[in-house]
C-alpha cells in the first residue's frame, strides 16, 4: 500500500517528512521500505503489512528516542529538546498520519503565526521555514513563524533526527546535512543511519575547523556517501540505491538562539551516473576526491579544499582545472607535507591516472 | 571533443609525462606559470617551446637518460589544438582560448599523475634506504 509525501515547496521539511515516515513505516512493519521521488510527491512503499494489533511500543521505537546516535539535541538546537513531545504525537497519532498519507491528494497546509494548536517549523529543520519577514510590517516587527499541524512536524523532526546530519563546528557553527532519495530503501533506520553518516575530519588542534565552510563539508559528504553507495553497488552488482541531491544550510549562534543561515542543494546525479556506470572503476577517484578534502583541512592546503568543493558541486571544465593546476601545486608544498604527512602520503598514492580518467568522465560538460 | 579522449592523445602524453617529470623531480613551476598564462595559441605554443629547452637542459644533467618528447610531438599537439577549435563556436579568440584550456588541462593531468607517481617512487627509496640503514 503506497502512501504519498505531497512536497509543500519546503525542501528540507518535505524530504525529513518522507525519512520520517518511512522510519515509522519501518518500525510498524518491521521490513524495507522503499522511497521513490516523483517530482511533486514521494512515494513510499512498504514491503509488509502492518498488523492489525500495531502499536508503537517495541525496543526498535523505544531506542529512536533513547539512542545518542539520533541526533535530537541538534535537531531542536534553536528550541530547547522536544522529542518526548513528537514521540507522544506520534504514539498518539500514527493511525490518523497512515491515513492521511494514504490518500494520493493530501495537503499539508502550511501557516504562518502562533496558534496553539500547530507545531512551529524550527530554523533547525528547515531555513526556508524559519520566521522571517514575509509580508508588509509597517507598524510593528513582528515575524511569525510557519507552523503546520503537530503530527506532520513530528514526522518531519523524526526523519531529520535519524536520517539526517548535524556536524558542530569547534568554532560554534553547526553544519547540517540531509540526503534528497530519489530511489532508495530503508531496511533498517540503524542501516539507513550509518550509510548517510560521513566520516568526520578530526583535526588535532580542535581551534580550526576541519571545513572551511558548509559547502565544503556538502561536497565532502556527497563524495563520503557516493562511496557508501558505490561499495553496495559493486557488492550487489548494480546501484539500487540513488539519491538526486544532498540538503545543506548552516545554523550559527546568534544571542541566545542559533539561527540559520546560508543553504542549498548539491545535485548528486553526475556521481550517481558515474557509479552506475562502472561501480568498480570509479573507487579510485572517490578515494582520490576524499583525500582532496582530507589533506584540505590542512592548513596551507584550504586551496584544495575549496577547488575540489567547486569542482563536485559544479563539474565542469573550469573547476577541475582549477583543481588539478591546485593539486600540481600541493605537491611542492612542504608545509602542508610536514604538518599533514600521513594524508599527504595518501593523497599522493590516491593520485593516479584512472583516478583522473575517470574524474574526467564524470564530467558531462568537459566538452567544447 | 571530450576532455578523456585529449588526454589519450600521444603527444599529450609524452609531453605531459615530461612536464610531470620536470615539477616532480626538477620543481619546474615555471613552466607550469608559463602554460597556464597561455591565452593565443601562439603564446601556447611558445610556452612549450619554452618548456621543452629547459626539459632538454634538466634531462642532459641527468645520469639515467630522461626520454625528451621531440619537436613533431609539439606539432602533433598544436594540431590537436587545431582540431579541438574547429569543434567551437565563437570567433577566433574564443575558439582557440578554449581548446588550449581544454588541451592543457589534459596536459596538467598527465603531468599531475606522473609528478605523484615519481614522489611516490622517491617516498619509497627513502623508507627503505632508512630501514636497510637500520639492519646493518
Amino acid at each position: 500500500m503506497p502512501y504519498y509525501i505531497t512536497k509543500t515547496g519546503l525542501d528540507a521539511f518535505d524530504t525529513a517528512r518522507a525519512w520520517g515516515l518511512a522510519v515509522l513505516l519501518n518500525v510498524l512493519t518491521e521490513d524495507e521500505v522503499r522511497l521513490q521521488d516523483a517530482g511533486w510527491v514521494f512515494i513510499l512503499e512498504p514491503t509488509g503489512c502492518i498488523p492489525n494489533n500495531a502499536q508503537l511500543t517495541g525496543l526498535s521505537w523505544r531506542t529512536l528516542f533513547t539512542t545518542e546516535d539520533v541526533q535530537w539535541r541538534q535537531v531542536f538546537v534553536t528550541a530547547g529538546d522536544q522529542r518526548k513531545q513528537v514521540r507522544e504525537i506520534l504514539e498518539q497519532q500514527w493511525q490518523k498520519a497512515l491515513s492521511h498519507y494514504n490518500n494520493s491528494s493530501n495537503v499539508v497546509i502550511l501557516r504562518l503565526g502562533n496558534q496553539r494548536q500547530g507545531q512551529t517549523i524550527y530554523g533547525s529543520l528547515d531555513p526556508a521555514g524559519f520566521k522571517g519577514l514575509r509580508s508588509e510590517s509597517k507598524a510593528a516587527y513582528k515575524e511569525p513563524p510557519v507552523q503546520v499541524e503537530g503530527i506532520h512536524a513530528a514526522l518531519a523532526y523524526l526523519g531529520m533526527a535519524t536520517c539526517g546530519y548535524y556536524w558542530e563546528n569547534p568554532e560554534g557553527k553547526t553544519f547540517a546535512l540531509l540526503p534528497i532519495p530519489s530511489n532508495a530503501c530503508l531496511s533498517y533506520y540503524r542501516e539507513t543511519r550509518s550509510l548517510l553518516k560521513p566520516v568526520e575530519i578530526r583535526r588535532r588542534n580542535r581551534k580550526f575547523a576541519a571545513y572551511h565552510s558548509i559547502q565544503n563539508a556538502a561536497a565532502h559528504y556527497a563524495v563520503q556517501l557516493a562511496e557508501q553507495l558505490r561499495r553496495r553497488a559493486a557488492a550487489q552488482g548494480s546501484l539500487r540505491d540513488r539519491y538526486s541531491a544532498v540538503l545543506y544550510f548552516k545554523l550559527f549562534g546568534a544571542g541566545q538562539q542559533m539561527k540559520p543561515a546560508q543553504g542549498n542543494q548539491l545535485r548528486l546525479e553526475p556521481l550517481m551516473d558515474a557509479i552506475a556506470r562502472d561501480p568498480h572503476g570509479t573507487q579510485p577517484m572517490l578515494e582520490w576526491l576524499d583525500y582532496c578534502f582530507r589533506l584540505g583541512a590542512t592548513e596551507g592546503a584550504e586551496d584544495l579544499a575549496l577547488a575540489t568543493t567547486e569542482l563536485v558541486m559544479r563539474w565542469d571544465l573550469g573547476a577541475y582545472d582549477r583543481l588539478i593546476r591546485v593539486a600540481v601545486r600541493i605537491l611542492g608544498h612542504e608545509q602542508v607535507r610536514r604538518k599533514n604527512p600521513r594524508d599527504f602520503a595518501s593523497f599522493l598514492r590516491r593520485t593516479q591516472t584512472e583516478a583522473i580518467q575517470q574524474t574526467m568522465e564524470v564530467m558531462p560538460h568537459a566538452v567544447v | 571533443m571530450q576532455l578523456s579522449e585529449v588526454y589519450q592523445n600521444q603527444a599529450v602524453k609524452e609531453l605531459g609525462e615530461a612536464l610531470g617529470k620536470a615539477i616532480g623531480k626538477e620543481q619546474d613551476y615555471a613552466s607550469l606559470t608559463d602554460l597556464e598564462f597561455a591565452q593565443t595559441k601562439t603564446d601556447f605554443a611558445d610556452a612549450l617551446h619554452r618548456f621543452l629547452r629547459r626539459f632538454h637542459t634538466m634531462a642532459s644533467k641527468k645520469e639515467n637518460l630522461w626520454y625528451c618528447p621531440s619537436d613533431s610531438r609539439l606539432e602533433e599537439l598544436m594540431q590537436l589544438v587545431d582540431e579541438v577549435a574547429k569543434t567551437v563556436s565563437g570567433d577566433d579568440n574564443v575558439r582557440y582560448r578554449e581548446a588550449i584550456r581544454l588541451v592543457r588541462a589534459a596536459l596538467i593531468s598527465r603531468a599531475l599523475a606522473q609528478a605523484t607517481y615519481l614522489r611516490v617512487q622517491e617516498v619509497r627509496q627513502q623508507q627503505r634506504a632508512i630501514s636497510q640503514q637500520g639492519q646493518s
